[in-house]
């Protein structure tokens, strides 16, 4: 038998390793060399190599920190509403036959709407003199400024609940829905009342995809961005100045491209060893 | 008092009505055998009775208690299911012991009945692990163990034993069967396996389209069945039905190959029922027994071990007879075969309603109408 020949695949792979590597690869390896030296676009002419300070630098950055509080806070509650929202419908639905089609297709489109439409559109809506919220709370006596300080960032995670509830929604529906049913018939035989059945029973199987679940939507909402963008641009303060937007602001409008290279850097470590501990403590039993 | 009544129950899924007014006594402590063809509404009775369903119609009384609109936690009832369902993420010990303690019995005991029921059925070194690493043998065992485990006032069995093995399947038998005699609670066991049924039920009920056809002993269901479908389930191979006549006290066959005496049955359109061993060679039986003597061709013999089933060819109808391997002596597939019938031993039913015809001291006493 004739050997195969190895060299004629790779030669095969070729051409789109080496767009790989141009799409991917290159940016990588060259926003690291950039995180490593003070890379002003307006001052390209004097690169220096500053080695980790960059990354020194941002130990004692305060602007940096807050922004990965503010997106912390923003993950976790968003994530979390949306979780038990989520979940809820998703009980309630997944036994309801009749209109099936109809609610789902209403109960998901949100999240059709690309996130800087939705962003606008919630701006509008919440506006303090124009939105149509606060002016029929206003009726009811109810006075909310929903992009005031205390409240901007939680008007965010409102905004994200309300766009991606949905996909949490039909992640838990799905796993629902091909649950076996056997061991909740025999659970409900052998005595137990609803709620240990939910606790015992459906909990425990759901795990997995409850697990992929936080992980998707926990990551996506780490990347916030538009709401941001086309609400608060950060503000008022500090307050809503999210990690994405934080590095938007030193890289493209102050220039600061190391600076905010090595803040890059920093958030996917942070990124990796929180899905990693997440990973772990739901996978352990 | 009876522990189970089933009133005149209905379930309708839609327009399809899968049992019609099964009406149905459990005594303490009693053995019952639902038997009857796949699709017949077994489970469906089963899922009744536990509560997982609720009836269309009808009552279910445990003792005087009327449990009808009850949910299944609130019935007292243990169920084995034909897949076993048990809990996937659950050890051996937490799956027997979920039931004790979903009922709030304390830790203590529900360690000690846990582990006294785990050694009767011999699965005390498999409680830590989970389901998927166990045999289909042994998480059957499991999930009769959890069942029994609860110390229910009656035990659903859902074909338990169609998943294993042949020889596994009459081990189990055996095995179940030393169960009941050692706990004596009130079970309702379902197969569609007419074999399992007359080797573990007390008392059988066949089942057939959602109807109650026959109740009784083994014995009963076997030498009288009330009507075809029940004659024509019960036994293996089954029964060779005859389409035939009988005028004036003599039934003949449509082919006239087979002609006999027959008492006190009513003229008309008949078929007349023989059991494969109820066909015997001429040595077998006294003369006095010869009803019927008849000559026939041999079409095929399948061989057993000690017995052989062998197809015979009448005027070009097919009889099924067994035999004692013995016999298989000096004949071959094609030759000649002479072989007798007892006439008592016949089963008369009438060809349009199928139902029996010929009444023998048995059907007297059971008050059975003819
Ligand atoms: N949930 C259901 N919906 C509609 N029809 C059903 C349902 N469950 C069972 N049936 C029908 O009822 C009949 C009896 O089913 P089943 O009780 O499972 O039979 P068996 O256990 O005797 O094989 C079948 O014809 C089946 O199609
Ligand atoms: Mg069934």
């Amino acid at each position: 038998m004739q050997k195969p020949d190895l060299s004629l695949q790779y030669r095969l792979m070729l051409p789109l390793a080496v767009v790989l590597l141009a799409v991917m690869a290159y940016p990588l390896i060259f926003s690291a060399w950039i995180s490593l030296h003070d890379y002003r676009l307006t001052r390209l002419t004097d690169v220096q190599f500053r080695g980790w300070q960059n990354y020194l630098g941002l130990i004692e950055n305060q602007q940096f920190w807050t922004a990965i509080t503010n997106t912390m806070t923003f993950v976790v509650g968003a994530v979390s509403m949306e979780f038990v929202l989520g979940f809820s419908l998703a009980l309630l639905l997944h036994r309801v036959r009749r209109f099936q089609n109809f609610y789902r297709a209403i109960l998901l489109s949100p999240m059709f709407i690309t996130p800087i439409a939705v962003g606008l559109m919630f701006r509008f809506l919440l506006n303090i003199q124009l939105g149509v919220i606060p002016h029929y709370l206003d009726k009811i006596g109810i006075y909310v400024d929903w992009f005031g300080i205390d409240l901007a960032l939680f008007s965010l995670m409102l905004i994200d609940t309300w766009q991606w509830t949905p996909f949490m929604l039909l992640m838990l529906l799905a796993g629902l829905e091909s649950l076996p049913k056997a061991p909740f018939e025999a659970a409900r035989v052998d005595g137990a009342s609803p709620w240990l059945i939910f606790r015992r029973i459906t909990l425990p199987m759901m795990r997995p995809v409850i697990l992929v679940a936080l992980i998707i939507r926990g990551l996506d909402a780490f990347k916030v961005f538009e709401y941001v963008y086309a609400i608060t641009r950060g503000g008022p303060g500090d307050s809503t100045e999210t990690i994405l937007f934080h590095i938007y602001k030193v890289g493209f409008r102050f220039f600061r491209m190391g600076e905010a290279a090595s803040m890059a850097y920093v958030l996917i470590v942070i990124t990796l060893i929180l899905v990693t501990a997440l990973y772990w403590s739901m996978k352990r039993r | 008092m009876p522990k189970i009544t089933l009133e005149n129950i209905q379930k309708k899924f839609g327009k399809n009505t899968v049992l019609d007014g099964i009406d149905l006594e459990l005594g303490e402590g009693e053995f019952t055998v639902l038997v009857g063809p796949s699709g017949c509404g077994k489970t469906t009775l089963l899922r009744l009775i536990a509560g997982l369903d609720q009836v269309s119609a009808g009552k279910i009384l445990i003792g005087d208690r009327d449990v009808t609109r009850l949910e299944p936690r609130e019935r007292d009832i243990a169920m084995v299911f034909q897949n076993y369902a048990l809990y996937p993420h659950m050890s051996v010990y937490e799956n027997m012991s979920f039931g004790l303690k979903a009922r709030g019995v304390d830790a203590g005991e529900v360690k000690r009945r846990v582990i006294q029921v785990a050694e009767m059925l011999g699965i005390e070194i498999l409680l830590n692990r989970k389901p998927k690493e166990l045999s289909g043998g042994q998480q059957q065992r499991v999930a009769i163990g959890r069942a029994v485990v609860r110390d229910p006032s009656l035990f659903l069995f859902d074909e338990p034993l169609s998943n294993l093995d042949a020889k596994l399947r009459t081990e189990m038998r055996t095995e179940l069967l030393k169960l009941h005699r050692e706990l004596h609670a009130t079970t309702v066991y379902v197969t569609h396996d007419q074999e399992e049924a007359m080797s573990m039920g007390d008392r059988i009920v066949v089942l057939n389209d959602g109807v109650i056809q026959q109740r009784g002993t083994p014995r009963d269901i076997y030498f009288h069945p009330v009507n075809l479908l029940v004659a024509g389930f019960i036994g293996s191979p089954s029964m060779n039905m005859l389409h035939g006549k009988i005028s004036g006290d003599r039934f003949a066959s449509l082919d006239g190959a087979i002609v006999v005496e027959t008492k006190n049955l009513p003229d008309g359109d008949v078929i007349l029922g023989i059991r494969p061993e109820d066909i015997h060679q001429p040595a077998d039986l006294t003369a006095e027994q010869h009803g019927c003597v008849l000559n026939c061709r041999i079409d095929v013999i399948e061989l057993l071990g000690a017995r052989a089933i062998i197809t015979l060819i009448v005027v070009g109808v097919e009889l099924r007879a067994v035999i004692e391997e013995r016999y298989l002596k000096g004949i071959s597939e094609g030759s000649d075969l002479i072989v007798v019938f007892d006439p008592d031993r016949f089963h008369f039913f009438d060809a349009v309603t199928g139902r029996r015809l010929n009444r023998d001291r048995f059907d007297e006493e059971q008050g059975i109408d003819g």
